[in-house]
């Protein structure tokens, strides 16, 4: 008993799929052959409920001819969805239709012919057998493989398919692989192979797999815009129950309090399906502008690329020819002098293309940072080695605590970049501290973080230039600018925050006008010793 | 003696560049375009190649492939991209053709390119 309401079920559950999915777009090809597959799987459905409704011999065999009749034209929507489904790879035609139907044809008539099924045998309260022709066989043939191309062809585009697609064809894939395997065994193999025809009771449920997966796609991936459908199918129903009501009225004020409901009903339900329809719109809108964004930062990032390669170039090549100039022996004093101007504003231009290069990156969101677990110690001491020779010869002396040889603290950060954030730091304490003055690199740890101070003995910042220093393009007025020869970028504390904050560290600066400035900055620290 | 192929199309710093490898002891070989450079590098048994990006006829990046089809059979030690180009996703390409890393030009001048030659050799 609960079987037929539960096939009924089953039948109105995809004849409704069908029905919805025909009206939102009956020029759409994978519309049209969805719904004529999901049609002719309802279709299938009735004829075999209704073949085990009979138990007189001609009415048991005309339905159970109809079963072999109808069945043929599954697989023929099958394939035309499989063509189409998610794209047609070429176009479509009615000659193509025609061409694919006429195997179908050609199955019918055998099954007229009484040649696919020659009789059956009515089991009184069991399943009516059948027994078989020798057209079964094109039958048979036909049915099969027109599933296993439509299977080879869904499944060869779900490999092609990417991203939204991809989970589509998933899946539609699965939902018919299913029904179309375990529907052949069912209602077809066991049957003709074993003479059993008792599992073919449970063929109709396979397709709620089509049915369940279709749902799933609605509800997490909006395929075919079902979300529509869905909401169309609902205020449908609601239609249908409450204009049903209106025949079985008990009263005047029932009929004008029902045919009230139903009025509202139409209206909310109509404003309902174009919110769904606006809300789809602009999702699709949203989809394409953030493709077409996607696609203009990719070539932003490539002009970037392509104009600092450029200015590079030059900037190169004076560089190498300074280079040789410098080392060149006889060389007049006063032009020595002239090229060492040319080699410090050589890389300040060099330095100007790298920054501006970084900047942009960073606010396209695209700097590129390796993330390992590095030892600061070891990146630090090498560092302030570095420095040195420059400190010595600008006479300003440059001390460091915490970064002997026997300590290691590791943290997660790329090596490179972190290599550019001291430089910064110590370059700019060398740039603004006197000569006789003293710059103290630090390097502290507690539970949590590391921390590096790099203090200098230099000019200061005045109170109010704080808050400008990590900007872009940063010009103090009273403070660094009235350094005599500073050629700063305006970008490397700047940069340097950003870098930082890759790796889940943090700067700020202490600083008293005249007096000096401290600049210091943490980084998670993961181990140390 | 360590052998080293310079593919590299602007006729100063190819002079450059070979001229203060040489000094430095190096047997230096050089090419101008894309299609040269991989003529010699297929010949095999360089200890390094410096290969820029930006080339005539080949660029660097096709010359990797082609090398990475058809290897030679002395192969080549390292290849390091010797360029101006800091274009990441071309960059990637090169390390998965078998570069083993980038030198940025402007991040050197020759001296620089001596040591840092001599440091990638001694490894």
């Amino acid at each position: 008993m609960y079987y037929k309401y539960l096939l009924i079920l089953v039948f109105i559950l995809n004849v409704l799929l069908g029905i919805f999915v025909l009206l939102r777009d009956h020029k759409n090809q994978i519309n049209v052959s969805f719904s004529l597959f999901v049609l002719s799987v309802a279709g299938w459905l009735s004829i075999n409920f209704l073949s085990n409704q009979f138990t007189d011999y001609p009415r048991a065999f005309i339905f159970n001819k109809l079963i072999f009749l109808e069945s043929p034209y599954i697989s023929f929507a099958l394939i035309y969805f499989s063509l189409v489904f998610p794209y047609s790879s070429f176009d479509i035609k009615i000659k193509h239709l025609i061409l694919l139907i006429i195997p179908v044809f050609i199955s019918n008539i055998f099954t007229m012919l009484n040649l696919t099924i020659t009789g059956v045998n009515v089991v009184p309260g069991g399943v009516t057998e059948v027994t078989f022709g020798p057209a079964v066989a094109i039958w048979g043939f036909q049915f099969v493989a027109y599933i296993l191309v439509s299977l080879f062809l869904l499944g060869k585009k779900y490999t092609i398919t990417k991203g939204h697609q991809h989970t589509q064809m998933q899946y539609v894939f699965l939902g018919i692989a299913l029904l179309a395997i375990l529907g052949t065994v069912t209602n077809f193999a066991i049957p003709l192979l074993y003479n059993n025809f008792d599992a073919s009771n449970y063929g109709p449920f396979l397709s709620l797999f089509v049915l369940g997966f279709t749902a799933y796609a609605i509800l997490k991936h909006n395929l075919l815009h079902i979300k529509v459908i869905a909401t169309e199918a609902v205020v449908v129903l609601l239609l249908i129950i409450l204009f049903t009501k209106l025949f079985i009225y008990q009263s005047t004020g029932e009929l004008i309090l029902d045919t009230i409901i139903m009025g509202l009903v139409s209206i909310f339900g109509a404003l309902l399906i174009k919110s769904v329809l606006e809300e789809i719109k602009q999702k699709e809108n949203l989809a394409s502008l953030n493709i077409k964004l996607q696609e203009m930062d990719d070539q932003k990032d490539e002009f970037i690329s392509m104009a600092s390669h450029d200015l590079r170039s030059p900037l190169s090549i004076i560089k190498n020819n300074l280079w040789f100039a410098e080392n060149s022996k006889e060389i007049p004093q006063k032009i020595k002098e002239n090229i060492d101007v040319a080699v410090s504003s050589n890389e300040h231009a060099i330095n100007l293309v790298n920054d501006m290069l970084d900047v942009s990156r960073i606010e396209m969101g695209r700097i590129k940072v390796d993330l390992e677990k590095i030892d600061l110690v070891q990146i630090a001491r090498e560092i302030y080695e570095d420095y040195l020779l420059q400190a010595k010869d600008e006479n300003i002396n440059l001390v460091s605590h915490g970064i002997e040889k026997n300590k290691k603290v590791i943290v997660n950060a790329d090596k490179e970049r972190l290599v550019q954030v001291f430089s910064n730091l110590i370059g700019n304490a060398l740039k603004f501290t006197p000569k006789g003055g003293q710059i103290t690199i630090t390097l502290k740890t507690d539970e949590k973080d590391a921390e590096v101070t790099v203090q200098d003995t230099g000019i200061g910042i005045k109170e109010n230039d704080i808050p400008k220093l990590f900007a872009k393009f940063v010009r103090l007025n009273d403070s660094h600018i009235s350094v005599p020869s500073t050629m700063g970028t305006g970008l490397g504390l700047y940069i340097s925050k950003k870098l930082l904050a890759l790796f889940g560290g943090k700067i700020w600066v202490e600083s008293k006008y005249g007096k000096g400035s401290k600049f210091i900055f943490t980084l998670p620290a993961i181990e140390a010793s | 003696m360590a052998k080293i192929l310079i593919v590299e199309d602007d006729k100063g710093t190819r002079d450059i560049y070979s001229s203060v490898l040489g000094q430095a002891g190096y047997e230096v070989d050089v090419a101008e375009n894309g299609e040269a450079g991989l003529a010699k590098a297929k010949e095999g048994g360089y200890d390094l190649i410096l290969l820029d990006v930006m080339l005539p006829k080949m660029d660097g990046i096709a010359l990797l492939g082609e090398l990475k089809k058809t290897p030679p059979k002395a192969g080549n030690k390292n290849i390091f991209l010797l360029t101006n180009l800091s274009h990441d996703p071309i960059l990637k390409e090169a390390i998965s053709l078998g570069a083993r890393d980038v030198i940025l030009k402007t991040d050197i001048n020759p001296g620089k390119l001596t040591e840092k030659v001599k440091k990638i050799l001694a490894a």
